[in-house]
């Protein structure tokens, strides 16, 4: 078998981790503070069309009531208040699941059209869109061949 | 002169997962055992519970999306008290919510002692 792609692979998902660590290692205390943000954050991935950003967040066990989304001022604010975390006429006896309420805010890099952002819930992952905003998008300049 | 051979390198039908331990909550009452597992992306298809000589052993997957695709695998030991014919299990909101029932509990019986 050969996969060379898959040490690249697995080597780049541990320089993610890393940097999810870090980042809740060495937050920036004022940023945070002013935004009022709270709880570990959620496994995430980024990625960037010529369009648009697009943050993909696992949120296991959270309804799309639970999910609050903001955006404002280049900041995007995602956060999640699970309801009902212990079932009803049950008693916990073991408790791993980060049920708890988590409130996290990301700068954005580039401007986004705040008013077309969209967010859909599918299988305890949360998918944000956010278009860039025209300004901000790749264009394609055509190339004219002269005799 | 003689063809040269290709060979195609046989590409691996799965590719190369991390495997992950999921996180559970276990609660209980009079009635059964609740294990709820965290499987955030997992497709229902790629569920599997399996039960032998009492230990569940759960397994899943996620192989599609934007986050990086895993397996999951974990298993439990199931008490005899706990019927596992009888094993009913959900999956919504990527958490997954197994119920075990218990058994029945047993009538005290008294077994008496003959004299030979």
């Amino acid at each position: 078998m050969f996969t060379p792609w898959a040490d690249v692979d697995r080597t780049f998902a541990a320089l993610d981790e890393l940097t999810r660590r870090l980042d809740g290692s060495f937050p920036f205390p004022a940023f945070d503070r002013a935004l009022n943000v709270s709880g570990a954050p959620p496994r995430a991935a980024w990625k960037e069309t010529p369009e648009a950003l697009e943050l993909t967040l696992e949120v296991p066990g959270l309804g799309d009531k639970d999910l609050q989304v903001e955006v404002e001022r280049g900041v995007l604010l995602v956060s999640g208040k699970p309801t009902g975390t212990v079932p009803e006429r049950y008693v916990p006896q073991r408790r791993e699941r980060d049920g708890g309420a988590f409130r996290h805010a990301w700068r954005l890099r580039v401007p986004v059209d705040e008013d077309a952002v969209t967010a859909t819930l599918k299988q305890g992952i949360l998918t944000l869109t956010l278009p860039k905003r025209a300004e901000a998008r790749a264009r394609v300049i055509p190339v004219q061949a002269q005799g | 002169m003689t063809t040269p051979t290709v060979t195609t390198p046989t590409e691996s039908p799965r590719p190369v997962v991390p495997v992950l331990v999921p996180a559970v909550d276990i609660y209980e009452n009079h009635d059964d055992v609740l294990l709820l597992a965290d499987l955030p992306g997992a497709g229902a298809e790629s569920v599997r519970l399996e039960i032998e000589g009492g230990v569940l052993a759960l397994s899943a997957e996620r192989s599609t999306g934007a986050l990086p695709a895993v397996a999951w695998k974990r298993s439990f030991v199931v008490p005899p008290a706990l019927r596992t014919e009888h094993i009913a299990a959900e999956l919504k909101d990527g958490v997954l919510r197994i119920k075990l029932p218990r058994a029945p509990k047993q009538e005290r019986r008294t077994i008496e002692v003959k004299s030979a």
